[in-house]
């Protein structure tokens, strides 16, 4: 594409790039009004008050960088919840991806009862968060519990889900599963828009279902999956309500993840300026890994737009 | 308009695709078996264990919302509620007076339901608009500085809350909007980062021969947004619909910090009171009830609006 | 098009709406009455014209509004509608705060912190050491019927830095040991002495009662989540968690070591407690007393609020105090009613703290949650608000007797932070992962610095 062409491949004048670039700020506007209103006052009083310290019930106080040294040599326990977290997303986030998209390949064929079967696995996702991993508690409880229960039924002594340090991360990242219907939705949304005339070019072509899985179907979805992955980590590296309501924490720090250390520090220790440093120093790390991913998605994404 | 019969017949495409099936077993196997019982034994087999998986909690959801309150903590677990409690729907969400921990002059729950439905109307239609444009411009317009500023749009959610907390709730202090629903509804007109991404992702699988044409006719990029993209994105459109409205149905931390009388408080609140207000002595069983009540709402949505978003047509969608 | 018409006149139509509705709510506050009049007028026939005069009342004395902050929304229906009798131009607004960790802090910082605030015991130091509430003495002295006498000791004492007290307190709930009559029949072993019940004696009552076989437990486990629970057993032993001024942390010394390994030990014994992980609770630390009432337990230690479950437990229970090591100590458990420095209304948000903590509304409240108040003349009223109507005998007098030996939970500057270095450790001791004796005094010198750092 040259220089001077947009999108539409038409050559433009300087004028017409101008218009156009006028236009795009004009539909940008609703944003950029709402970011200055409500969110850029915050998000950068959160990075001045990085250099504070700020207990929220006394006046700010300022004191450099020591936040930014303490984090990584003395704070054991941000250095631990890193490892939690990574952990955490480096399972999480593929084995749920891979999930929501088998679903929605199950669920967009001539099936009686789609309705239903549709409802069933997004039905976790319209539950109230904090009521789901309340209900997972209980789920997960070494007596009460419905798994452990079944598990007698068949003989077999169920391990304590949510208080063994080892298997702890594990039982919450099977819960993160649970609530794959909405990466699901996304999905079958996306196999909606599937332009059939490819598919009878292919057939027509002799292609194999396979073939036309990897060759089509991926590629036309990539888009979303592109979406799905990135919001995956955005988000699953911020996980807080699940160890707040289910574990604590622990046992033993094992599931201190880092957006729970993080609102124990501001709002337990009330060190809310240590807090900030730490948000700070997470997004650097999520904006790290996002703009990776948008450096490697240049070569697998493909859009129909850009044809 | 040309334009619009492209729209209206690739509508009419998708909403009269023949439904046809995929392949499944040749999709694992290869060209050689015929399609049939087996392969519907599979589907129908691999759909129920999940199914069932992602069910369990709701069985045992539903198990405890019937129980009477000596029968929650029971070891080993009672199965299947012996007497089933149906009052105990009614009963946790019309509690009044000491026994409920509920103060008498506190408004009936209908009230918070009002509230949660104001916040999650209001959330949807505005997210829509707003973000649909916002997308727009990133999907079709070119202009200085747009990867900057996608990312930068990416980037403000990658900031935890709990640190643009406080700022933020000294500005609504500051609007005087503390304890009312406008802090949980303005802000919502501006555009949501996460909607933003996943319509641009949308409107950039439409091809753009349809703005060219439009174009070609004299349209503006309003019309094209307006009258072709919108139209063609309603899969899109719906699924962000449905999202937003259980996210601000559901919404928990935002109406917890910011609303303190009664009057203001939504169904999330109530819900929690359950868990704040009886001193670890829970009751459970009312808790799991309204739980599910409260979940209604958002699943009759979802129920309805699937013909919007999601149908019949298939990956493989050719007759055979 | 047809759709576009109908968008027009839908937004012309709500905007007429939505004016009509903003024009209405601007209405001025004047009250307007209308007064009929006889008018004599003098003429040959008597006529009574009737005439309309607009009269305007001024409107009643200004009226306050004061907001009472607390974390359970305790229905105060009583409690207020006595108050607004003797008191109706204080109109007392109670707002529930859920999540009070992040709430109370972020009022604090925007300057919007009720009026009156009720918080636990190390957040009412907190905010008065940095002056989010003000000083109360000028108020007590000025309140002839504020007794301090009526009070108990420790909890009078407790709200005071420096010579400036910050709160006063209402009801509270005392930890003591409740115990399964019926199991200790059948097991044949005596009821815990009332008057020298030691830590010797749980033990041994403890593992004639145990049966882990058939799933019976002569004691409940230790709630490892909820650190504040250990403190009652190393004040048992007479060692602290922080020294008095709240400077040092103390857990290393050998008062502490000894009394939480002693605890440690009989939990890791597995034959007298059932382990952390079988808890029948949901909910984290001091969850109820499920296991309890379902009579699997000998004798439980618990914060007197769960005699609302027992009622229904179904067999014949009773309570003890706390057992004792070398001296009897027991955690007492409550709040303290405060007043933000930023209150507009200083003068009534006393009046109302103040009607809050009187003998009456303690008695009400303590009533409802089956507590003992903190004033004597509270515990006075009969039928006593701890007692529960239950047909076999309980020895009730143990709970009011907690406030005269029982202490308040430890206050230090930046608790939270100090909390979760202690609850780690504890947590580690309780698992077996590490002996009192290694662990406390690594973590002791680091507590010291967190608390010490104003």
């Amino acid at each position: 594409m040259s220089a001077t062409t947009n999108l539409i491949g038409r050559t433009t004048t300087r004028r017409k790039r101008l218009r156009e670039a006028l236009t795009a700020y004009a539909f940008i506007s609703p944003w950029i009004i709402g970011f200055v209103l409500f969110m850029g006052g915050p998000i950068l009083a959160s990075f001045i008050l990085s250099s504070f310290r700020w207990k929220l019930i006394a006046p700010p106080r300022f004191i450099g960088f020591n936040h930014y040294i303490k984090m990584f040599t003395t704070d054991e326990l941000f250095q631990l919840s890193i490892g939690v977290t990574f952990k955490y997303v480096l399972v999480s986030v593929p084995l749920a991806q891979v999930l929501a998209l088998s679903l929605a390949l199950l669920l967009n064929q001539r099936i009686r009862l789609l309705g239903f079967w549709r409802i069933v696995f997004y039905l976790p996702a319209v539950v109230s968060g904090v009521a789901g991993s309340v209900l997972w508690s209980w789920m997960y409880h070494n007596q009460l519990g419905i798994i452990n229960n079944l598990l007698l039924l068949v003989g077999i002594q169920g391990p304590n889900w949510l208080f063994d340090k080892e298997i702890v991360l594990g039982s919450l990242i099977v819960k993160s599963l649970w609530n794959v219907g909405v990466p699901m939705i996304i999905y079958l949304a996306g196999l909606q828009g599937m332009p059939q005339e490819l598919y009878e070019a292919a057939e027509i072509d002799g292609a194999g279902e396979w073939v036309e899985f990897w060759k089509i179907s991926l590629p036309m979805l990539s888009p979303v999956i592109f979406f799905n992955v990135i919001m995956g980590f955005i988000s699953g590296l911020q996980t807080f309500a699940e160890p707040y309501v289910m574990t604590g924490g622990g046992p033993d720090n094992a599931t201190l993840f880092l957006g729970l250390h993080l609102y124990q520090s501001a709002f337990h220790y009330l060190k809310m300026g240590y807090a900030s440093a730490m948000a700070w120093v997470m997004f650097l790390l999520i904006l790290t890994l996002t703009l990776v991913q948008f450096k490697l998605g240049s070569r697998w994404v493909y859009y129909e737009a850009e044809a | 308009m040309a334009v619009q019969d492209l729209v209206t017949k690739s509508n009419q495409d998708m909403d009269n695709s023949a439904v046809t099936s995929i392949d499944f077993r040749v999709f694992l196997l290869g060209s050689q078996f015929k399609p049939g019982l087996l392969r519907q034994l599979m589907v129908y087999g691999l759909l129920i264990v999940l199914a069932a998986l992602f069910l369990l909690p709701f069985y045992w959801m539903v198990n405890t919302a019937l129980k009477p309150s000596n029968q929650v903590f029971r070891v080993p677990p009672t199965w299947f509620p012996k007497p089933v409690m149906w009052s105990n729907f009614y009963k946790a969400m019309t509690m009044r007076g000491t026994e409920a921990r509920v103060s008498s002059s506190a408004p009936p729950v209908y009230k918070y339901a009002l509230n949660t439905t104001l916040i999650t109307v209001n959330g949807v239609v505005g997210t829509l608009m707003s973000s649909s444009m916002v997308a727009y411009a990133f999907a079709r317009l070119k202009f200085p500085g747009q990867n900057v500023f996608f990312v930068g749009i990416l980037s403000t959610l990658m900031i935890p809350f709990a640190v643009v907390m406080v700022p933020q709730f000294i500005i609504w202090k500051n609007l005087n909007w503390l304890d009312t629903l406008w802090p949980l509804m303005v802000p919502h007109w501006f555009g949501s980062a996460w909607n933003i991404f996943l319509l641009r992702q949308f409107f950039m699988t439409i091809p753009v021969d349809y703005d060219e044409a439009a174009l070609m006719d004299g349209a503006s990029r309003w019309d094209i947004y307006w009258r072709i993209i919108m139209p063609l994105s309603r899969p899109a459109l719906a699924a962000v619909a449905v999202f937003a409205f259980v996210y601000f149905w559901n919404d928990f931390l935002g109406p917890l910090i910011i609303l303190s009388t009664p009057e203001n408080f939504t169904l999330t609140i109530y819900l929690v009171n359950f868990t704040v207000a009886f001193w670890q002595v829970t009751p459970w069983h009312l808790y799991m009830a309204a739980a599910l009540i409260i979940t209604l709402p958002c699943l009759i949505l979802f129920f309805f609006s699937q013909r919007a978003f999601l149908k019949g047509i298939t990956i493989t969608g050719f007759k055979r | 098009m047809d759709a576009k018409l109908s968008r027009r006149v839908f937004l012309r139509t709500a905007a007429a709406f939505g004016g009509g509705v903003l024009v209405a709510a601007c209405q001025p506050k004047v009250v307007e009455k209308i007064v009929k009049e006889t008018v004599e007028v003098e003429k040959v026939v008597k006529e009574t014209v009737v005439v309309e005069k607009v009269v305007t009342v001024m409107p009643s004395p200004e009226v306050v509004t004061i907001r009472y902050g607390r974390h359970d929304p305790y229905p105060l229906e009583e409690t207020t509608k006595s108050f607004v009798e003797e008191f109706p131009y204080i109109n007392v607004q109670v707002e529930q705060i859920g999540e009070f960790h992040a709430k109370v802090p972020a009022m604090a910082a925007a300057g919007t912190l009720p009026d009156v605030l009720r918080s636990w015991e190390a957040m009412v130091l907190d905010l008065g050491r940095y002056g989010q509430v003000i000083e109360l003495n000028p108020f007590v002295d000025a309140t002839p019927d504020l007794n301090p006498e009526d009070f108990y000791e420790n909890w009078w004492k407790y709200p005071v830095l420096e010579g400036k007290r910050f709160g006063i307190p209402d009801a509270v709930a005392p930890h003591i040991t409740y115990y399964n009559a019926e199991l200790f029949d059948e097991k044949g072993v005596p009821y815990p002495d009332l008057d020298s019940f030691t830590w010797d004696d749980f033990e041994q009552e403890a593992r004639a009662i145990s049966d882990p076989d058939n799933r019976i437990w002569g004691s409940e486990t230790i709630p490892v989540g909820w650190h504040m629970f250990s403190v009652k057993q190393v004040w048992q032993n007479n060692g602290r968690y922080y020294s008095p001024d709240y400077q040092e942390c103390w857990i290393d010394r050998p008062e502490a070591i000894e009394a939480i390994q002693y605890w440690a030990d009989l939990l890791l014994d597995g034959n007298v407690m059932p382990s952390p992980s079988q808890i029948v609770g949901i909910g984290g630390a001091g969850a109820a007393a499920e296991l309890f009432t379902a009579g699997k337990l000998g004798m439980q230690r618990m914060g007197s609020w769960i005699t609302q479950v027992c009622i229904d437990a179904g067999f014949r229970w009773n309570i003890a105090p706390e057992p004792s090591k070398v001296k009897r100590d027991t955690i007492t458990h409550g709040a303290f009613n405060a007043i933000a420095s930023t209150s507009e209304h200083k003068d009534e948000a006393w009046t109302w703290l103040n009607y809050n903590c009187s003998t009456q509304s303690i008695y009400e409240y303590a009533t409802f949650g089956k507590f003992p108040g903190v004033r004597k003349s509270s515990n006075e009223i009969e039928p006593h608000s701890w007692e529960a109507d239950v047909d076999f005998q309980v020895d009730w007098q143990v709970i009011p007797q907690c406030l005269e030996y029982g202490h308040v939970l430890p206050g230090p500057a930046n608790e939270g932070e100090a909390l979760k270095l202690i609850g780690d450790a504890l947590e580690k001791i309780y698992s077996g992962d590490a002996k009192a004796a290694e662990i406390f005094p690594e973590v002791a010198p680091k507590v010291t610095e967190v608390i010490s750092e104003i």
